[in-house]
This record gives C-alpha cells, sequence and structure tokens, in this order.
C-alpha cells in the first residue's frame, strides 16, 4: 500500500471540515481579554499593598469572607482569597461600600491635592469587614499611601500562622491605629500624625463628604487617564459623561453598524482563587463581572459621526493613526456633546453638538 | 513566507485597520482551527484554543515588527493556546478527530498514531512532518531549543515506526527520508 506519512496527515488536514467562523464569540472574547488585560493592571496594582504584606491562600475558611489580617507589632500579614474590586469608584459605589460595611468606616483624609481614589477594593463584596483604598494623581502618576480600613473585630492580633506548604506568611512594615470600631492600616512606616489625629476627630459621613470631591464624576474607560482631569474639568455637572480612549475609539466603527452601545465592568468579583506554591494564583480567579452601558447605541453612533468628520487626526477605522481621546456626555434631550481631547497639551479641546435623531454634526467649536 | 495569510493582509490589518483585522482572521481561521485539531485530537478543544488565537491576533497585530515575522508568531500563538487548553481540560478530551475522507483507513490510521504520541511528540510530529517547518522554525514556535526539538523528532519517529509497523517498508523509507530534513 502506497502510503507517505507526511502528506497522509496533510491530506487529513486538507479535507478536515472547519467551522464557520465564529465571529460573535471571538468578538466576546476579546472584550472579554481587553477587560482583563485592564482589570490586571489594575489589580497589580491594587494588589501591591498587599504584596508587601504578604498574602498566601492559608485557610479555605471563609469565616472572614476572604480577607484575613494579622498584626504583629509594626507588621502586618494579609492572606486574602476573595474580593470586589472597583477602579475609579464614582459617589454611588462609594457610597454602597461604605454604607453595606459591618463597620463605621472612616476614610482617610489629608491626602494630598490633586489625588484622586482610583481603585477600592473590598471583602466580602456584601456587607465588607475589609476595605482597601488608593489614590493616584493622572498627571504625575504619584500615588499616596495604600490604605487598609478594617473591622476591629475581625483583625487578629499575633503572628500569622504558617502556610500549609510550611513557608511562614510574609508580614510587611506598616503604620496602624484605631478609629472606633475601624482598623487602619497604612502601608510602610511613613509619618501619619496628622492623619491619624485628623481621622479621629470626625465622623464618618464628614469622612465620606470629604472624600466625594476626589472620586471622578466621569466614567474613565482609558488606559492612560491623564486626560481624566481635563476630562473632568469639561464634563457638565449633570447626566453621564465618559471618556473613550484610542482603544475603544477602534471599537466604535463596529459597534455603530451592529447599532451597539459600549459596556464596561463596573465591578468585578474574584472568587476564591486556586493557590500555587501556597501563593495565591490571581490570573486564573473565577471572576464575576458586573457590566453596564457606558454610552448608549445612539451615543456610539453620535462618536461615529464625529470620528467621520475627521476629528481626533483620522477619517477612517485606523487606531493607531488617532492623537486624542473622546468625551461623551448624552445629558441634553436633543443632541449628544463630544468633546474631543488632543493629546498634545498645546491644543485645546473641540466640542461638538450631534443631533439625537438625525447624527449629524451640528455645531463645531 | 504567506503560510497564514497574504503579505498584504498582514500589512494592512498591522496598521490597526479594523475591516483589515477581520479580513485577516477570517483568512487565518481554518489554519488556526485545523493546526490545534491536528495538535489535540478535539475539535471541541480545538475550537477554543483557535477562537483564542484569533483574540491574540486581533489585539497584538499591530504591535508585530514586521510582516516577516507574522507566521512565526501565529505558530507560537496557536501552539500555546493549544498547549493552554490541552491543560485546561486535564489531558487531550474524549471526542476525537475521526474524519474518514479518502482512504478512511489511513485517516484513522494517522489519528491513531498521533493519539498514541505524547503532547511533546505530536506537536513536534504535526509541525514538521505536516506543515513542514524546519527544526528551528519548530523550536521557535514551541519556545524549546533546537536540540529539543531533534530529540523529540527522533523518539517520535521510533514510536510512529512501531505504531505504522503494518505499513510496507515504502512508508519506512519515505518516514525516514523526511526525517533527515530537520
Amino acid at each position: 500500500m502506497p502510503f507517505n506519512f507526511a502528506e497522509a496527515g496533510k491530506h487529513v488536514q486538507t479535507e478536515m471540515p472547519v467551522p464557520e467562523l465564529p465571529i460573535a464569540s471571538i468578538r466576546n472574547r476579546l472584550r472579554d481579554a481587553n477587560t482583563r488585560h485592564r482589570s490586571h493592571v489594575l489589580i497589580a496594582c491594587a494588589l501591591a499593598a498587599i504584596a508587601v504584606l504578604g498574602s498566601g491562600t492559608l485557610l479555605a475558611a471563609m469565616l472572614l469572607g476572604g480577607v484575613r489580617v494579622w498584626l504583629s507589632g509594626n507588621k502586618a500579614a494579609v492572606d486574602m482569597t476573595s474580593f470586589a474590586l472597583i477602579l475609579n469608584p464614582n459617589a454611588d459605589d462609594l457610597r454602597r461600600v461604605t454604607t453595606d460595611a459591618t463597620f463605621p468606616v472612616v476614610l482617610p483624609v489629608g491626602i494630598p491635592k490633586g489625588m484622586h481614589m482610583n481603585a477600592l477594593v473590598f471583602s466580602p463584596a456584601d456587607h465588607p469587614t475589609f476595605i482597601e483604598v488608593m489614590y493616584r494623581n493622572s498627571q504625575t502618576d504619584a500615588r499616596s499611601g495604600q490604605f487598609l480600613l478594617l473591622d476591629s473585630s475581625t483583625l487578629n492580633h499575633g503572628a500569622a500562622p504558617t502556610l500549609p506548604n510550611g513557608e511562614k506568611l510574609p508580614a510587611g512594615k506598616v503604620t496602624h491605629w484605631s478609629v472606633g470600631r475601624e482598623s487602619v492600616i497604612v502601608l510602610g512606616a511613613g509619618q501619619h500624625a496628622a492623619m491619624k489625629a485628623a481621622m479621629s476627630g470626625i465622623t464618618p459621613a464628614e469622612s465620606l463628604a470629604r472624600t466625594l470631591p476626589m472620586l471622578y464624576r466621569t466614567i474613565i474607560l482609558a488606559d492612560q487617564d491623564k486626560l481624566a482631569d481635563e476630562a473632568e474639568a469639561i464634563a457638565p455637572a449633570e447626566g453621564q459623561s465618559v471618556l473613550l480612549d484610542r482603544g475603544h475609539l477602534g471599537e466604535i466603527a463596529r459597534l455603530a453598524r451592529s447599532n451597539k452601545s459600549v459596556t464596561y465592568t463596573r465591578e468585578t468579583i474574584f472568587e476564591p482563587h486556586p493557590s500555587v506554591a501556597g501563593k495565591p494564583d490571581f490570573a486564573h480567579a473565577k471572576r464575576h463581572f458586573i457590566t453596564t452601558t457606558a454610552v448608549s447605541a445612539g451615543g456610539v453612533r453620535a462618536i461615529a459621526a464625529v470620528l467621520a468628520s475627521g476629528a481626533c487626526g483620522s477619517t477612517g477605522t485606523t487606531r493607531s493613526g488617532r492623537s486624542c481621546q473622546i468625551l461623551i456626555n448624552e445629558r441634553s434631550g436633543r443632541a449628544y456633546w463630544i468633546w474631543v481631547l488632543p493629546f498634545n497639551a498645546s491644543s485645546a479641546p473641540t466640542k461638538y453638538v450631534v443631533d439625537r435623531t438625525t447624527f449629524r454634526v451640528l455645531h463645531r467649536g | 513566507m504567506g503560510r497564514w495569510a497574504t503579505p498584504e493582509a498582514i500589512a494592512s490589518a498591522r496598521t490597526g485597520n479594523e475591516s483589515a483585522a477581520d479580513e485577516l482572521i477570517a483568512a487565518i481561521w481554518p489554519a488556526c482551527f485545523r493546526l490545534a485539531t491536528m495538535v489535540l485530537g478535539d475539535r471541541g478543544l480545538a475550537e477554543d484554543a483557535a477562537q483564542e488565537s484569533c483574540v491574540t491576533v486581533y489585539r497584538k497585530v499591530h504591535r508585530l515588527r514586521s510582516v516577516d515575522a507574522f507566521d512565526a508568531w501565529l505558530y507560537r500563538i496557536v501552539m500555546r493556546e493549544s498547549a493552554l487548553a490541552r491543560r485546561r481540560s486535564g489531558q487531550v478530551g474524549e471526542q476525537r478527530e475521526q474524519g474518514t475522507t479518502g482512504d478512511g483507513t489511513i485517516v484513522l490510521d494517522v489519528w491513531h498514531a498521533l493519539d498514541e504520541l505524547s503532547a511533546d511528540l505530536r506537536d513536534v510530529t504535526v509541525l514538521f512532518y505536516f506543515h513542514d517547518l524546519t527544526g528551528e522554525e519548530i523550536a521557535t514556535a514551541l519556545h524549546v531549543s533546537h536540540g529539543a526539538v531533534r530529540m523529540r523528532l527522533s523518539r517520535a519517529r521510533e514510536r510512529l515506526r512501531v505504531l505504522l509497523a503494518d505499513y510496507d517498508f515504502e512508508l519506512r523509507k519515505n518516514f525516514k527520508e523526511v526525517h533527515y530534513a530537520v
């Protein structure tokens, strides 16, 4: 029998029936992958604090809802097995998390000017006993300290137990104090006397009121958020405003064609994750994404009209050619308000008004 | 050059043009699926790996340093996604690909032979015999040394000799000639 293994294999391949290109499925995976990418960038940031302290999947028992903290002298160790994450939280997010917490939450006060709260990590997701807040200056990329706020009744005093693999749960240097039923742990050994005094003399409601101006009203859908402050300054006080980066703008033409909206992940909940060599493997954690609409289908069409008019450095669908980000506000009843924010600091933003019915650019200036 | 798609299609997709990326994905999909199926022996897992490969191409093709690098890059992606799919499933699934096109006996024997190989040996066998990649190209695709590729091919050949022993001498002779091309 004449037989050539290589040719037979090639023949098998060539004749193999191929399923139709599952473009919808690939698009969904693409969106998930982009979301994961953004999450990973910020999770890496969010978990920097935990990494300093050390984290392990110490005990399967979720007695404290996924986060356990041991405090011994000026050192703390954290075991984190599940948590929820909100990037660039808004006022509603912060109100909800602080209201649902099992303790009266006094948020950090005295944070340097120009900082915005860029991430909120909490656990358990429904009634947090643990809240971590992070601040960042989008212009300078400076970060303030990372603050762990805990229900004091859940804090373990003494050295952390040993991991199942025999390793000691690592502990890092911290500064800590208590405010009412809250334990505040700040990473590092910085000087926080003024903050401690300020937090001691303030109510939870007052601390929330002081923190709200540090939250973006605008939904920031941008990996590079250097224009976030500018967008925030321009965005009207009313209505939902959204800042879109080049990655999202690259999707606009397709979404407009299929009359779809831009959605984004409002909150990510990480289920108890597997461990590798005693360390948490967040990359393979089971995640639940709470997604919501950022820009309506009509808003997408309006942005497409603005891009087609030659704004943003490209009339086509070329991502790399764009030199701007786009801010959209859908508050007005008759028109979409869209601003093109150039990356070049010397160029001023341009406002476009797009008719809600015809999607024609009515005004530019 | 041009195993997966035309240089023009790749060049166009590299510019970030969305519709060009769509066309590139449509062009590479069948080959991605077929390679993953040959490597995994399971259409379900292969479709999963091929889809993930397409997602990676969508996300990163604009960062590709040159059109010439596309072939090697995509082989790496498909082989990596196939390995991940294999790992996620624990092992190659139950639902074997068993097409019966052409000479059904031969087709089944090819699948049978592949199924009898370990994952490492199967990967190099598919890339070398069915895709005509050189040892260096396989090493790049699998992120292993050229020496490891030679070793694996040698072992695969020994194993296949036994598995395909029912075929006549011409098979083995032909098989040996191909092997020396490494």
